[in-house]
């Protein structure tokens, strides 16, 4: 029996444990993407042989962004049901004794993922899934964030800024995970410190990772946000800014996450939190997005080059999205430079 | 002459690419050994060129650093520059060059914090034009269609 099957397998028995009812085994497939989980889609057959499709992830021994499970399946919970599509959560094991490693359960969304990079990924639907991504972000940032099913999210202190903690943190994964010297990088760490932003007024439900490539969509509908992983409390405009990075919408710069076009993107956005972009605050943030993803990038690298985690995914990781980052940076700081 | 390295990591990507992918059926596997070939071909095209860059970038920094001195005031800082400026590579490996342009990249962040502190607008403008080139030696973001991988 392969390593797959016998994961399919003893999840099974727990599944059945769980649902005291007997089911077995149709398929089991692991996901390619998404270094910090290991993802599996499985077909499960009760005794009527009605099948149910399920989404199995495992922290893996080495994860990529050290990241609670229970954070990602409460922001799932808090949004069962709501605006927000995701996925039917079924269960959370946060300990490894039951199978192994912590995992937790959901029912498959039926929808199509996406490569970030792939500039006709949404073709013909950019127009209509644009409105939808750009609004559903304003509900994450309209949702209650003393919504108890977020008691466990990570959140600010309450005299720490925002942009202070998430700065700290990431540039605190940069110095312990990097492995060679980036002059570039610590540039624009200096220059954040130097001119942070405002505090904003509102603090709200942050997704961490709010992109194309990390929603399902069928048909021009978008029906599931995911990876909730790195979710936390924090300020409106960082899911906002990470977004509409031009990391994710390489080849046409003007049309963030390569759905509709940036400002368009933002009147949507405002018109459903009602909040007044602060153009600098924005700017602030769309550096600190930069750092962050070369703070994810670095990380990766060092799982492959400590032998952690060989995954290819993590030398991609480094070499392409990290270089993607620095060039951003380096347009953005010599704009900086040449005008002061 | 033997076939160079790269020529082999290249006729390799291929062969992983049409030969043994379409032979697997997990769609897992499918995706990681498309990553593995695309990243194999990604090497053999820097792999030519990457000492040279790595020595170029260095003697880059090293002329900046020495233009740099005669404003900084601070002898610590000064030490530093004077002792990577004799230093003499014991061979041109890319280990070698990329171990001492480590060196150099830390004093170029100490530099530039320098001058910036300082208000100096010139050199920092140089430094800037100096990074735009060091990292035209190692930009791999033009060759994003090679790599048809998911993140």
């Amino acid at each position: 029996m392969n390593n797959e099957i016998q994961l399919g397998e003893e999840f099974v028995n727990y599944y059945s444990e769980l649902k005291q009812e007997i089911f077995t085994l149709k398929s089991i497939s692991r996901i390619f993407g998404g270094a910090s989980r290991e993802t599996y889609r499985l077909s499960v057959l009760n005794k009527d042989l009605i099948e149910t499709n399920l989404i199995y992830r495992r922290t893996q021994s080495s994860a990529l962004i050290e990241t609670e499970q229970l954070t990602e399946y409460s922001a799932y919970l808090a949004f069962q049901d709501s605006k927000v599509p995701v996925p039917r959560t079924i269960a959370i094991e946060e300990s490894p004794d039951t199978l192994g490693a912590p995992f937790m359960v959901m029912e498959e969304l039926r929808g199509a993922a996406a490569s970030p990079f792939d500039q006709e990924a949404y073709s013909p639907y950019e127009e209509k899934l644009g409105h939808q991504f750009w609004d559903i972000l304003g509900e994450i940032v309209l949702k209650d964030i003393d919504d108890p099913n977020l008691a466990s999210i990570p959140r600010t202190e309450s005299k720490e800024s925002c942009w202070k903690r998430e700065l700290d943190h990431w540039v605190k994964v940069i110095r312990q995970d990097s492995y060679s010297v980036e002059p570039i990088l610590e540039a624009a760490i200096r220059e954040l410190y130097r001119n942070y932003p405002k505090d904003s007024a509102k603090k709200c439900l942050v997704h961490g990772d709010y992109r194309n490539g990390n929603f399902l969509s069928k048909e021009g509908t978008l029906v599931g946000i995911l990876d909730w992983e790195m979710a936390h409390i924090g300020d409106p405009l960082e899911d906002l800014a990470w977004a509409m990075s031009p990391i994710w919408c390489w080849k046409d710069r003007d049309r963030p996450s390569y759905l509709i076009k940036r400002k368009q993107a933002l009147d949507v956005w405002q018109k459903k939190t009602q909040i007044k972009i602060e153009v600098e605050s924005l700017a602030w943030w769309e550096l600190f997005a930069c750092v962050k993803g070369l703070a994810i990038w670095i990380s990766a690298g060092h799982e492959f080059i400590t032998g952690s985690n060989t995954d290819p995914i993590n030398l991609f990781s480094a070499w392409i999205p990290g270089d993607i980052h620095m060039e951003i940076i380096l347009e953005t700081l010599e704009k900086e430079f040449r005008s002061r | 002459m033997k076939p160079d390295i790269n020529i082999a990591l290249m006729l390799c990507a291929q062969e992983i690419a049409t030969r043994f992918l379409p032979l697997l059926k997990e769609e897992y596997d499918q995706s990681r050994l498309g990553s593995w070939g695309a990243l194999t071909l990604l090497s053999s095209l820097q792999i030519d060129g990457a000492a040279d860059n790595l020595n170029k970038e260095n003697k880059l920094m090293l002329d900046w650093f020495t233009k740099t001195k005669s404003i900084i005031n601070a002898e610590d800082l000064i030490h530093k520059v004077e002792e990577v400026e004799s230093s003499q590579l014991s061979d041109i490996k890319i280990s070698t060059l990329d171990l001492f342009n480590q060196k150099l990249r830390m004093i170029f962040v100490e530099i530039q914090e320098y001058l910036e502190d300082s208000g100096d607008s010139e050199y920092l403008k140089e430094s800037w034009i100096i990074l735009r080139e060091m990292h035209g030696h190692r930009k791999v973001s033009h060759m994003l269609d090679l790599l048809k991988s998911d993140t």
